[in-house]
């Protein structure tokens, strides 16, 4: 739950994605820690924490939905 | 929404004026655009958009003439200006950039980008993007249907200076325009990008003047508040529910499978979630959607029915949320390639939003498929009239689809765009083709209450020695969907004869290829014939409820046959002649001896009864 | 005729205006359109004006007739001929749309019925040349059919006749022949352009309105001649100049913008007069530059007037999607007037217009029935408006109604309703600010080196603070502003034009060729106005020619000094067409070649513009003093009737010139001075 920079050479020319919404993470990201399972999470900011969290609200009580 | 009304403390007379003027200064850089460009794309077709964005370099408004490109004009700036950090920006500095991983729709778009300063400090940005005819690659067009990764669509370029504090990078230019097969085009074009960003940069000058940076990048905040607060009581308006639909990609051009897009829209309250995380992998061939095409296509999906006056800027994704997982179809990964994600997949997505999704809420402003291809047509060669080579992006019209109280339009281009044909005259004075037909297909358009449009009919010769073509196409495989018991639509067909020969196959067979619609690099020879067809759309409601006088005026003019009349909608029509369409001889409806057509109101009505119940 | 009336009729949408002068009298009227039969209206505005026909010498009539028509769809039945393969041209347009954000949008239908589009057998390649010739007998066949079929007007346009014509009018001579008094029109003899769908286009309207604006014209002139009319009449058309009934029947589709085109020539004629007579000063501003804005009830048409001629453009579409292509004075016609109504949207925002109250209900103060807050009763709550007044048509204004629907929309936005009036009138001058940008910025034309001519009722109402937005200094009020496009009807004269594609790289023009091509035009053009009944001496013809950077698909159109190619064409046409796109777009390059697209020749009937006499008031001025809202808050502003004025009257805002037709509000930092045309010349005062 911080942000971290993201450190690239300037050689480097790919790119990293937000693993909740797919958006493009630029210069920094927000990092957080799944509730189950324990996985480390890179994302855009706490908003994508959020909706994480949210979809994961809304697949509990309307699986397959 | 909270207690409190939005802009509760703002001059909101002011704001409206001064949105108003930003607005303006992007249709004139547009203007200048239009005006002064090489390509048919861009001063026929209007493929491009340009941008007023604030000093963090977020979207403040934008001259919406290719829809296609919201997604790209949201976000592309700003991830540049983020990448390369406003304050390594230098007044005079333009920069380019068309990287589809880094919020380009795909390589053939350039974006430019040029900070506008006032005594040294930044105060704010101008850009544009345009769609480049040719960028090299693997096909002339820069339209490699083929293609299984980037490196195979043409030249990439992150965000790179083209200007240094006003002098040209030559450096830059030169690798740009080695790789661009037809380089003169491309500089000419790159200038009308130029001079649409002073256009842009000279009248923000004006605005910063006026009031300051501070007090103008103030009010850019509050227009974006002001679209965020205008988007949020739409989404209010909408019942709170989960939304699903589906709809698929029917092959990449590499094998011969559908890649499913799965889509759910969930509404709470005043925000919105448009989530495509179960839809499939990425594909091997180029119809993948970069993020910015996914969020394009959803946004757009929306705005043709809701909040059709919003201001366009960074505002309106602020209650919006698009989950686009990458790695999956909407949302593709480095290398893989992206091309026909544009023109393709992003009218698909709109569609399935628009149509599947929001007709669940709104079925009223809702309508059935449309053809829902750019039918892309490659060609590129050498004009034996003077020698040099040419290369041209070709796209087609369609039906759309019916709607709820009006058929859907012939002969219009994709729904997520708004580009223009290239007309005959201009197409056979440019390149070396002979057009034998130009018109709507007939008897194809998808049945219903109101039907769907018709597609169009090309027929053309190869008039010089060689023509190399390529397509990336769709709905040749799935036909376009009706809506509330209307028909499909029809599909597309891209088709071949040989010189001297009558006969047309698919390029497929003749061709010997994996995908009907998706091939590169298909030599011709002078007398060889393409046939073009477009879709048509889908049908909007029962046919067996459409008005039968509606039936025989189609009829009357050609567009539905009396066969399909009777099978199809039921309408039984006497009089005229058999053929229906009156046409040039002479047998049509009025002039023949079996008098005028009318439609047999009796017999209609039994014809509908029986079809209806299934009693004879 | 020596000495007889020269009247201007403009027949609008909703009234008819006219404006005459004899020698030192001078004429105006304005009585309401007679939509059912036009013609009534304009014998009814003759005898309003208390004008004997037979003293009438000439009449240039501006006429809604052909918009009328193509609105309503009450043109002619058509046929039209194509090349085979190509009778859905017409149809499948140019694929886009009006508006790229809305589904429900519809283009217009087409003009022809499918039914009616006949295919013949018989093509040309890009360069003119025959590949397949025209088959006679399809085109009999098809001319009979139609006739059959009631049909009495045909549009022909074959591909590529733009570059040779000659099928065309092969088809044309056997039509003729086949339907005695036929109408035909062929796309070569409109039109030498590509492409086709423009090309057939501008052709099928022409067609399908030459029996309705043919009829008319005739009706008129009978019934003018049948009350002793013995003088000429003329038709205005949109490029700004007059046809005879004879020409505006075989151009009908010259028609489209008639009357908004008078008003941009009344800018010309004001503009010349006022510079001729005001002296050395006024000369120096207006020789440079004049706008010209027309404020209705429900929208303004916008023109530029440059070097004392409105700009040309040379597309004009009735509707999205059905463009005709005659040279039209460039217009903008935006949804903004006094009955344009004030509305909040979702995002809280206030915006006015284009939404319109229109005649009715109108605005909330006309107490007919309408309750939204218009811009007229924003000006009434602001006291730019003057309740107790009659105006024109009857009409009298209630100011509680005003603030009542004013108040409304001053809650939405948490406002006073005074503030509100005021905002409503900064939105709706700024969407007009917006528009004249457009006719002039983008041009690379700066609007603060123009002079401002307002017209229509609410126009000098909203001039001054207009002015001020654009950094205007200047405006010139009109003598009846009401009244400008019967005005703007005499000060024009007989104008062709033609044009002809010509595509070569400009520095390997043939001088030859290109002289033979002007030449040819030239010739034609001299029959055309020798047709008019122009004699020789009268004929003045301009030259010009359409540049473009060598791949560019637009071009830039410069003029000409004469009609002779010089031998340092190529060099200085160069130099020009640089300076005018640095000019434009603010960019240039001199290292890529220059093109030729096209080359055009307009011809003009010589004469003079007529004197419009005014004499002004004797009598001493009478002022009332009344509280009116401005922005630097409420100021007393003095009230007086403008035709109470003197000649050379000189007063300083803030100031309200009420007249029949029209009111002027001049703010606080605004004065006026009455000139000897009868015209008011506001100035910036600081
Ligand atoms: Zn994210």
């Amino acid at each position: 739950m911080a942000w971290h920079e993201l450190d690239k050479s300037w050689h480097d020319t790919t790119v990293d994605y937000c693993d909740v919404c797919g958006n493009l993470l630029i210069a920094r990201y927000w990092s957080f820690v799944e509730p189950v399972g324990g996985e480390t999470r890179r994302c855009c900011d706490e908003s994508c924490e959020r909706l994480f969290h949210r979809l994961r609200r809304i697949e509990e009580s309307a699986p397959g939905s | 929404m909270t207690g409190t009304p939005p802009l509760a403390d703002v001059d909101r007379v002011g704001l409206t004026l001064l949105y108003k003027r930003v607005r303006n200064i992007c249709d004139e850089m547009a203007f200048a655009m239009m005006r002064t460009a090489y390509s048919p794309i861009f001063s026929e077709g209007l493929d491009f958009s340009t941008l007023v964005l604030d000093r963090r370099g977020r979207l403040i408004a934008t001259a919406g003439i290719n829809p296609a490109m919201l997604g790209a004009s949201l976000y592309a700036a700003t991830w540049i200006i983020r990448e390369v950090g406003p304050e390594n920006f230098a007044e005079g500095d333009v920069f380019v950039h068309n990287d589809p991983y880094r919020g380009g729709s795909h390589l053939p778009e350039h974006m430019m980008v040029t900070p506008v300063y006032r005594d040294g400090e930044l105060a704010a940005f101008v850009g544009n993007i345009a769609h480049l005819a040719e960028i090299g690659g693997m096909a002339p067009g820069s339209f490699a249907a083929t293609a299984t990764d980037i490196f195979q669509e043409g030249l990439r370029i992150p965000p790179t200076k083209l200007f240094d504090r006003g002098e040209p990078v030559r450096d830059v230019w030169r690798i740009m325009l080695a790789n661009h097969r037809t380089p003169n085009n491309s500089w000419g074009d790159l200038h009308a990008m130029l001079g649409s960003l002073r256009v842009g940069e000279r009248r923000v000058g004006d605005l910063i003047a006026e009031r300051g940076i501070d007090g103008l990048n103030e009010s850019f905040e509050q227009i974006l508040d002001y679209a965020e607060a205008y988007m949020r009581s739409e989404i209010l308006s909408l019942p709170d529910g989960i939304y699903t639909g589906e709809d698929c990609m029917e092959d990449d051009g590499i094998s011969d499978r559908p890649y499913w897009i799965r889509s759910r829209i969930i509404v709470e309250g005043d925000e919105l979630i448009f989530d495509y995380s179960r839809s499939d992998e990425q594909a091997v061939g180029p119809i993948n959607a970069p993020y910015v095409v996914t969020l394009s296509a959803s946004l757009n999906g929306l705005l043709y029915v809701l909040a059709r006056d919003v201001p366009v800027n960074a505002g309106i994704v602020r209650p919006i949320k698009v989950v686009a997982p990458a790695g999956t179809i909407t949302c593709v990964r480095l290398p893989g390639p992206c091309v026909g994600g544009q023109t393709e997949f992003q009218p698909r997505i709109m569609e399935l939003v628009l149509g599947q999704i929001l007709s669940q809420i709104l079925p009223e402003r809702a309508a059935a498929a449309s053809g829902n291809t750019s039918l892309n047509f490659l060609f590129g060669g050498v004009d034996p009239r003077n020698g040099e080579y040419y290369a041209h992006y070709h796209f087609e019209g369609m039906g759309w689809g019916g709607r709820a109280t009006s058929d859907g339009n012939s002969a219009q281009i994709v729904p997520h765009a708004n580009c223009r044909n290239t007309p005959v005259e201009i197409f056979e004075t440019k390149w070396p083709w002979v057009h034998e037909e130009y018109c709507l297909n007939d008897n194809t358009a998808g049945a219903g209450r109101h039907r769907g449009g018709l597609g169009v009919r090309r027929v053309l010769e190869v008039a010089g020695d060689v023509i190399t073509v390529s397509a990336l196409s769709e709905r040749m495989k799935r036909s376009p969907w009706g809506l509330f018991g209307g028909r499909e639509g029809s599909r597309t067909r891209l088709e071949v004869a040989a010189a001297g020969g009558e006969e047309y196959e698919t390029f497929q067979d003749a061709f010997g290829l994996v995908s009907p619609s998706k091939f590169t690099n298909i030599r011709l020879r002078r007398g060889d014939r393409v046939r073009i067809t477009s879709p048509s759309g889908g049908g909007y409601g029962d046919p067996l409820e459409r008005d039968p006088a509606r039936v025989l005026n189609d009829v009357e003019l050609g567009f539905v046959s009396r066969g399909s009349a009777e099978s199809v909608y039921g309408v039984v029509i006497a009089g005229g002649s058999a053929t229906g369409d009156s046409g040039q001889d002479g047998s049509g409806g009025g002039d023949g001896a079996a008098g005028d057509p009318a439609v047999d109101e009796a017999a209609t009505a039994e014809l509908r009864r029986v079809m209806r119940d299934g009693v004879a | 005729m020596q000495g007889g009336w020269q009247v201007g009729i403009d027949t609008g949408g909703t009234f008819t205006d006219l404006v005459a002068v004899r020698g030192e009298e001078q004429r105006i009227a304005k009585v309401p359109s007679t939509p059912a039969a036009f013609d009534q209206g304009v014998l009814d505005s003759i005898t309003a004006a208390g004008i004997e026909v037979s003293e009438i010498e000439m009449i240039a009539h501006g006429t809604t007739v052909a918009t009328n028509a193509v609105i309503t769809q009450r043109g002619a039945p058509t046929a039209l001929l194509t090349t085979r393969g190509f009778r859905d041209v017409l149809e499948l347009r140019r694929h886009n749309r009006g508006d790229p954000y809305d589904i429900q949008w519809d283009p217009p239908p087409p003009l022809v019925a499918r039914r009616n589009r006949f295919e013949i057998t018989e093509r040309l390649d890009y360069a003119g040349d025959v590949v397949t010739p025209l088959d006679a007998e399809q085109v009999r066949t098809a001319a009979r059919l139609a006739a059959r079929r009631g049909i009495r007007t045909f549009a022909i346009a074959f591909l590529h006749s733009y570059v040779n014509p000659v099928h065309e009018a092969q088809a044309a001579e056997i039509v003729a022949a086949e339907v005695p008094g036929a109408f035909i029109s062929t796309s070569g003899e409109l039109l030498r352009e590509p492409p086709e769908f423009e090309r057939t286009s501008t052709t099928v309207l022409n067609a399908y309105l030459a029996p309705v604006v043919s009829d008319y014209l005739t009706a008129l002139e009978s019934r003018l001649r049948g009350a002793g009319f013995a003088g000429r009449l003329y038709v205005m058309h949109s490029g700004g100049g007059l046809l005879t009934v004879k020409s505006a029947s075989r151009f009908p589709a010259r028609l489209l913008t008639s009357g908004p085109a008078a008003g941009a020539k009344a800018a010309e004629g004001v503009a010349a007069s006022t510079g001729v007579a005001g002296g050395v000063v006024a000369a120096g501003v207006l020789a440079s530059a004049e706008g010209l804005v027309d404020i209705g009830g429900t929208s303004a048409d916008i023109a530029v007037v440059q070097g004392g001629r409105a700009d040309i453009v040379h597309e004009f579409s009735p509707r999205f999607g059905q463009p005709a292509r005659f040279p039209a004075i460039d217009l903008v016609t935006i949804g903004a007037g006094g009955g344009s109504i004030a509305w909040v949207d979702a995002g809280h925002l206030p915006h006015v217009g284009p939404q319109s109250a229109g005649a009715d209900p109108g605005p909330a103060a006309y107490l007919a029935g309408g309750t939204d807050a218009t811009v007229t009763d924003a000006n009434l709550v602001a006291g730019r408006l003057v309740a107790d007044v009659d105006l024109a048509g009857g009409i009298t204004l209630d100011t509680a109604a005003a603030r009542r629907a004013v108040g409304t929309f001053a809650e939405e936005l948490g406002l006073s309703v005074e503030d509100a009036a005021l905002g409503v009138i900064d939105i709706c001058n700024n969407n007009m600010a917006r528009s004249i940008r457009v006719v002039t910025v983008e041009r690379g034309l700066d609007p603060r080196n123009f002079t401002l001519v307002p017209f229509g009722g609410a126009g000098p109402l909203m001039a001054a603070e207009l002015a001020d937005v654009l950094g205007i200094r200047r405006i010139v009020v009109p003598l009846a502003p009401g009244v400008t496009s019967g005005l703007g009807c005499l000060y024009v004269d007989i104008t062709h034009d033609i044009s002809e594609a010509l595509i070569c790289e400009l520095a390997d023009a043939d001088r030859a060729r290109l002289q033979e091509v002007f030449d040819r035009l030239a010739a034609a053009m001299r029959q055309r106005l020798s047709d008019d009944g122009v004699a020789a001496e009268r004929q003045r013809l301009e030259y010009s020619i359409d540049l473009r950077y060598l791949g560019q698909v637009r071009a830039l159109t410069l003029e000409l000094e004469t009609g002779a190619v010089s031998e340092r064409f190529t060099e200085e046409y160069r130099e020009l067409f640089f300076g005018e796109y640095e000019r434009q777009f603010h960019s240039v390059a001199v290292d890529i070649p220059v093109e030729i697209a096209a080359l055009r020749v307009r011809g003009v009937r010589r004469s003079e513009r007529p004197h419009i006499p005014f004499s002004g008031s004797t009598s001493p001025l009478h002022t009332i003093e009344r509280p009116v809202l401005t922005r630097g808050g409420e100021v007393t502003a003095r009230v007086a009737e403008r035709s109470r004025l003197h000649i050379g009257s000189r007063l300083a805002g803030p100031l309200v010139l009420t007249q029949e037709d029209s009111t002027t509000w001049v703010p606080p930092h605004w004065e006026v001075e009455v000139d000897k045309l009868g015209n008011l010349q506001m100035a910036r005062s600081e």
